[in-house]
């Protein structure tokens, strides 16, 4: 790629861009924070999001949107170094411990911000949060992880298909 | 690694095997490569992650794409469970890359009846499986294995198979390899669980069909007779191969390495018989050679190579004991960038048509505690090397002795461009410990010849009887010094 990111950065003082929410809340943040979004990543390369004019994401609410840039700014530091090989364990432990505590959120929560990851393409985001719901789901009986996932009770129907699932898959219930 | 190694050492074979079997069995485990998926659910916390009580079906709404991230992360037991919810979600899991892990097949995750006992959750669920396997007998993991392949349309991602012991079983296990090529599977670890050490089971030639490998551990089976196999036979897209603890003569060895095209990491560890290895190739970038009977390593041409890792890689002695010296021959790598550890005494390196041997035959065969010269260093003059060379030095297994200290002076006072110094604590030590004191004591009186060198003590991350680095970081080109064990991850690497 062209110019480093942190090019602007040499009199201490980081490159902001303004991000504005689909109710219309503006958020100034680091360049290099944004740039973990893949989509905002070249409108960023480009010089856009500066000054007056902020970069608009009509898909993201300000609750969601101020939740993903929490996770990006703690990343970015990460993220320049080029990736996770060459850091320290103490760092990684850290990271670790943030992401944890992150996703200890509430499930509607959870949903939206996997989809502004998914729109935004920030892959370590939505990772995280497939991996939370993965592990939710684990060791979980289909009647569980509906009461778990928020599923409305099965018609009569669906326990009729939970039953016929449960014969054709023994092995998955041992 | 843990939730694997568990199952199978509660399990009636691990029993009934032999401590050096039982050692060597967990060795080979500790060589594969980490599944992709595991039965801890260390982010499940549910408490906090409640769906809210209007009984709204939100994750159904999500794109099956997100759907299918989620769903591509649990085991197979798990995975298969979801498709009860919906015939959305069986849909999900037919469309993502299938993924089993024979071991996790055997925990105490069941969600009905016997399993779900109070034991959940204690810790135990791995003891008590293994006890419901002594009453199972052994057939029933084999059985269960090949329902599960049955029941998965493909394509299969990663299929990890260690828990049959294939002598008893190979009529049932025989039939697995023709499912795994035709459901065209990426990555396969294919163990035989070996009783004794003297168990011979030949690997099924059907592995052969499964073209469409790009990742390949085997461990402790026959290398068959490749004369036998037909002359097309080949791993087209194989870009990684483990061969542990097999039996295996050279030319089976040529002619599995010749028919892996664009092979880029090559592992072979555990060879208790006698192999020279010899490497052609154009695409290998890496090759880890561990705990094995080695008496000779040719690298003829291997214009990609860049990293050639050996350890306890050394000679058979089956004439003579005091003579386990293995060749390393080295020809066109002009890549290469990592050689080693070499042991004096042990290797010698012949670089082109340059053979280098220690001249110090006194090394040869001495354990540490035996009195060999120790100051040879100065006794040799001006080393142009390390005056003008050496930018890194790291000193593993440090026990403060005082040859040691005196060695880890003279680099610190000639070496001019010395950059950093690793100090790796021998086993059991802290660098806060009084070892680590005594270090830095002792080099506080040092007169460095570059002052702006750093000195780092750091603890040995590895199993006292370990490797020196991780094999996962062997073939990490992202790392670029995979000795460098300050960024180890803990817990995390395969050899630990």
């Amino acid at each position: 790629m062209a110019a480093p990111e942190s090019g602007d950065g040499n009199n201490g003082a980081a490159r902001m861009v303004t991000l504005i929410s689909s109710d219309n809340t503006r958020f100034e943040v680091e360049a290099a924070a944004a740039s973990l979004s893949q989509t905002l990543q070249l409108t960023i390369l480009d010089g856009g999001g500066g000054g007056g004019d902020g970069i608009p994401l009509p898909n993201v609410d300000s609750a969601t949107l101020s939740k993903v840039l929490e996770y990006c700014i703690k990343h970015a530091p990460a993220a320049a170094n080029g990736g996770a090989p060459n850091a320290t364990a103490v760092d990684r432990a850290e990271l670790e411990r943030f992401d944890n505590e992150f996703v200890n959120i509430d499930q509607s929560v959870l949903y939206s911000l996997i989809m502004a990851a998914h729109n935004l393409e920030i892959e370590g985001l939505q990772s995280l949060v497939a991996k939370k719901v993965a592990d939710m789901i684990k060791g979980k009986s289909p009647m569980e992880i509906r009461r778990t996932l928020g599923f409305p009770d099965p018609t009569p129907e669906e326990q009729a298909e939970m039953n016929a699932h449960m014969l054709e898959y023994g092995w998955a219930y041992e | 690694m843990e939730d694997v190694a568990d199952m199978l050492v509660y399990g009636p074979e691990f029993r009934a095997m032999d401590e050096n079997m039982q050692w060597l069995t967990l060795d080979v485990i500790k060589a594969l490569p980490r599944p992709t998926v595991s039965t801890a659910a260390p982010l499940a916390s549910a408490a906090a992650a409640r769906a809210p009580a209007d009984f709204i079906d939100r994750i159904s709404r999500l794109p099956g794409e997100l759907l299918r991230n989620i769903v591509s992360r649990l085991p197979a037991k798990d995975a298969a469970r979801t498709t009860a919810l919906a015939k959305r979600w069986r849909r999900v899991w037919h469309s993502v890359p299938f993924v089993l892990v024979d071991a996790h097949l055997l925990s105490g995750t069941g969600v009905l009846g016997r399993d779900r006992s109070p034991y959940r959750g204690t810790g135990m669920e791995a003891m008590v499986s293994g006890l419901f396997r002594m009453v199972d007998g052994p057939f029933h993991l084999t059985d269960t294995v090949s329902h599960v392949l049955a029941a998965h349309p493909g394509p299969f991602g990663f299929v990890y198979l260690i828990g049959t012991n294939m002598e008893t079983l190979q009529d049932r296990a025989a039939r697995w390899l023709p499912l795994l090529a035709a459901k065209g599977l990426k990555e396969l670890v294919f163990v035989n669980l070996a009783m004794k050490l003297e168990d011979k089971v030949r690997l099924p030639t059907d592995l052969f069909k499964c073209t469409s490998l790009t990742k390949l551990y085997i461990g402790s089976w026959w290398l068959p007779d490749t004369a036998d196999l037909p002359r097309t036979a080949a791993f087209p897209y194989l870009r990684e191969l483990g061969l542990c603890n097999l039996i295996m003569n050279h030319k089976d060895l040529i002619f599995l390495l010749d028919r892996c095209p664009v092979l880029e990491k090559l592992l072979i560890t555990r060879s208790r018989l006698p192999v020279c290895i010899r490497i052609q190739s154009r695409s290998l970038r890496s090759v880890q050679v561990s705990v094995a009977a080695v008496p000779e390593i040719t690298v003829v041409n291997a214009p990609r190579l860049e990293r050639l890792l050996l350890w306890e890689a050394w000679g058979w002695g089956d004439r003579d004991l005091t003579n386990m010296s293995c060749k390393v021959k080295i020809g066109h790598t002009p890549k290469l960038r990592i050689l080693g550890f070499l042991v004096p005494g042990m290797h010698q390196l012949e670089i082109g048509n340059r053979v280098i041997k220690s001249e110090n035959d006194d090394l040869k065969f001495r354990g540490p505690q035996d009195k060999v010269n120790i100051k040879f260093w100065k006794e040799a003059g001006p080393i142009e090397c390390v005056q003008k060379h050496i930018k890194k030095l790291v000193l593993r297994g440090f026990r403060g002795r005082k040859r040691e200290l005196d060695f880890l002076k003279f680099v610190a006072e000639h070496a001019q461009v010395l950059q950093e110094v690793v100090i790796e604590m021998t086993y059991g030590y802290l660098p806060s410990d009084n070892l680590g004191v005594k270090l830095r004591i002792f080099m506080a009186s040092a007169k460095w010849a570059n002052e702006c060198c750093k000195m780092m003590a750091v603890k040995c991350p590895f199993d006292q009887e370990a490797t020196a680095w991780c094999y996962p970081r062997g073939f990490d080109f992202s790392i670029e010094d995979p000795f460098d064990v300050s960024k180890c991850q803990e817990d995390k690497c395969g050899a630990h």
